[in-house]
């Protein structure tokens, strides 16, 4: 029995170092499975910077206390880059369409303020879009209020008063990079594994694995643990780039090692099982590019999954990425985005993780049959 | 007389003068990778999920970052209260649920509301009496984008709530909007055309890329090069049939847009549109080519192709609106080819114009002639190094 296992045991080891061997060989890959996560990283700030720099100019008429105070206000809604400008300035960037908007404080705003006088700011905004339109216009209006409860604290008795679930807000690029760990962690598993197994069938190798004197279970595990460690390095770096570029240290250091080891196994298991199936690296590799960012849009990437529609709700929870992004969240930032709690939720990536070493099996039993075919 | 790649030179078997030869080397040439293309339905089918996939994302991203969902606790019996949730509800910056505190609580912590938002029981009284009176707002600040929103929808819902007092209102400054278009458009409208430009550049590489690498793969390059036929017709033909499966694939995306109503073409505009898709479609199969050669196989290709089009999509402000972003990524975007893609498309299709459209152009053709002359080096090493 000892003997049963130890054989099972060099099999697997046998067929993982083959592995290894043959993806530290194919640089490409490699270099791939860091890119592209580091490309959607990329991606993810550029998405960030794209409404955050929205270009305002303010022309003031009008330079008073009120008035300053009122571009004060503006500035702390921020939502927009506020520009202060003359009128020739803010003209000739409206002409150039590279303004959002232009607010023009008018002459006389401190004396219509103080006397309690109606005042009209004019505001042209240029709509390109409804999102645009709606930041800038957004902006403004919210500045009345703060405007009035900084100045006039006595004259204006609504006011909010705020409340947070955490002591510190998590900035949006910390907050979308936790969700990059996980598409890196997938698209690494995916491509080291799927490609693995692809290339044993384009290449025809996989007869003789399949003629060897070894369990089938043993090679599988074997060319899932020969993936898993080729991944390793490429995870790693971009786990390296999330805590030092983004500034995301893990609140949980184990659990975060942990959620990650278990995440991207469960990712070789799946990369292993499509490889298997496709048995065509280039197709594979189609798919990949394909399919795991908009998995990650609908699994709570911008924020937790129930601020979304009822469809993306009930997409996210049939998918792994979902409970892997709520476990990176809590391990790094501390932050409570799902609702099954953290122990269910590492049993449903465990359980998939099963569930995909077990479609892998099924494929590779399946392809047995047309691998011992004459013309195979 | 014709010359062929190896410099021989070769009789001509028929009479065909030397540009109608070179168009049917070319045409040749594409209709085979076509054909190959074809051959590979997931290849095809993979390919397709890009576009599929990117434009879910558009939607998945315009939808999740527009308006949030809050619950709404009025304790207050008076019409202050009545008309701040009025003002809340009619800002349209959040999804309300109007609700009791109880059921408040709950949709919080099961993270279903971003926040919840208490209207005090004596807000009437206190307002009446213009006493300080502060509405609750339990906020998940768990990233500054919602964070954000919320902190910044509560105040314009209380503008909103003062405006409705009229001559009564202590609150005597108002914002008079202008808008500078009579319609504006949803932000998923909007980035249909950045969207397509992306189409364009991932199928238009991969497509030319998978066909120029491919040559590799199968070992047939050798006789591709050594053909008595011009270089320059292979390198055509092959960019051709990345520029027609391409520029047919972002004019059916176009047509759909138009269809739907995403997209307002009229008139000019529609062959003004199809031209830029054209321009841009040649110059990411030019890219192909160069990718291709450069690789020698299928699978790196089709990475490569996703990294390189998705970068220079970003770089051109295709998340956005390339003037509104920081001056760094403006400049970036000056030597980037789509941010004239994306620039042309939406002139031409959105707001009818040609303003900047000959520009675009210009740089276009340049662009796709540059990639194309880039392809044929890179073939041209390829022959030398062997």
């Amino acid at each position: 029995m000892f003997s049963a296992g130890r054989d099972w045991l060099q099999a697997a080891r046998a067929s993982a170092v083959k592995d290894i061997r043959t993806a530290l060989t194919e640089r490409s890959t490699l270099v791939q499975s860091i890119t592209l996560p580091v490309n959607y990283m990329i991606m993810m700030v550029l998405f960030v910077l794209a409404g955050a720099h929205d270009p305002v100019a303010v022309v003031m008429h009008d330079n008073g206390r009120y008035a300053q105070q009122f571009v004060a206000a503006l500035a702390r809604t921020r939502t927009c880059r506020l520009l202060i400008e003359d009128q020739a300035q803010a003209r000739d960037q409206w002409r150039q369409g590279t303004l959002v908007a232009v607010i023009t404080i008018p002459a006389g705003f401190d004396a219509a303020v103080s006397h309690g006088r109606p005042v009209q700011i004019p505001m042209a905004v240029n709509n390109l879009n409804e999102d645009l339109t709606h930041d800038a216009v957004w902006a403004a209006r919210s500045a009345v209020t703060s405007f009035y409860a900084h100045v006039f604290p006595h004259q204006v008795s609504l006011v909010p008063a705020e409340h947070d679930q955490y002591p510190r807000d998590t900035g949006y690029v910390p907050f979308l990079a936790l969700s990059v760990i996980v598409i890196a962690l997938m698209v690494s598993g995916l491509l080291q594994a799927g490609t693995a197994a692809a290339r044993d069938w384009e290449e025809r190798t996989v007869k003789e694995q399949l003629l060897a004197p070894a369990r089938p279970s043993a090679i599988l595990a074997g060319q899932m643990a020969g993936a898993f460690a080729v991944s390793l390095p490429a995870a790693v770096a971009v786990v390296a780039a999330v805590v030092f570029v983004a500034g995301d240290h893990p609140a949980h250091l184990l659990m975060a090692a942990a959620v990650s080891l278990l995440t991207l196994a469960t990712f070789v298991a799946a990369g292993t099982a499509a490889g298997t199936a496709l048995k065509d690296r280039a197709a594979f590799v189609v798919l990949l590019r394909a399919i795991p960012v908009p998995l990650v849009f609908l699994s709570g990437l911008f924020g937790a999954l129930g601020f979304q529609t009822a469809a993306v709700r009930d997409i996210a929870s049939a998918l792994p990425i979902h409970y892997a992004i709520v476990l990176e969240q809590f391990a790094f930032r501390g932050l409570r985005t799902g609702t099954a709690g953290l122990g269910a939720d590492a049993l449903i990536v465990t359980g998939f993780l099963v569930a995909f070493a077990a479609l892998a099996a099924l494929a590779h039993r399946l392809s047995r049959a047309s691998a011992a075919s004459p013309g195979a | 007389m014709l010359t062929s790649t190896a410099g021989d030179h070769i009789p001509t078997s028929t009479r065909q003068p030397a540009w109608l030869r070179f168009t049917a080397v070319a045409w040749t040439i594409a209709w085979k990778d076509v054909r190959v293309w074809v051959s590979r339905p997931l290849q095809v089918l993979g390919s397709l999920l890009v576009p599929i996939s990117y434009t879910l994302v558009v939607f998945l991203g315009s939808a999740a970052t527009s308006r949030e969902p809050v619950a709404v606790v009025n304790l207050d019996h008076g019409p202050t209260g009545a008309r701040l949730v009025h003002a809340i509800t009619g800002a349209g910056v959040f999804r309300v649920s109007v609700t009791s505190p109880a059921a408040a609580q709950r949709m919080y912590d099961g993270l279903q509301v971003a926040a919840v938002i208490t209207i005090p029981p004596d807000l009437s009284r206190r307002a009446a009496a213009h006493e300080r009176a502060p509405v609750s707002v339990r906020l998940d600040n768990l990233n500054l984008d919602v964070a954000g929103d919320v902190r910044n929808a509560l105040p314009d819902a209380i503008t909103a709530y003062y405006a409705t007092l009229g001559t009564a209102s202590p609150v005597r400054v108002a914002i008079a909007e202008h808008l500078l278009r009579a319609h504006t458009v949803q932000l998923y409208q909007y980035s249909v055309l950045p969207v397509i430009i992306l189409i364009v550049t991932v199928n238009g590489i991969i497509v030319s890329g998978m066909a120029a690498a491919g040559e590799w793969e199968r070992r047939t390059v050798k006789e591709l090069l050594l053909a008595p036929v011009s270089r320059a017709a292979v390198v055509i033909g092959k960019m051709l049939a990345g520029f027609l499966a391409t520029s047919l694939l972002a004019t059916t995306v176009l047509a759909a847009g138009a269809a739907l109503g995403w997209i307002p073409l009229a008139g000019w505009s529609w062959p003004a549109s199809i031209g830029a898709i054209m321009l841009s479609a040649a110059f990411a199969a030019g890219a192909g080519i160069a990718i291709g050669a450069w690789y020698q196989r299928r699978q790196p290709v089709t990475v490569a192709a996703t990294i390189a089009a998705v970068e220079l999509f970003a770089l051109a402000g295709g998340l956005g609106v390339i003037w509104f972003e920081p001056p760094w990524l403006q400049r970036i975007a000056v030597f980037d080819p789509l941010a004239y893609a994306i620039h042309a498309l939406q002139q031409v299709s959105f707001y009818h114009s040609f303003t900047g459209v000959w520009r675009d152009a210009a740089v276009l053709t340049a662009a796709a002639a540059a990639a194309a002359v880039a392809g044929s080096l890179a073939m041209r090493r390829e022959l030398a190094v062997r």
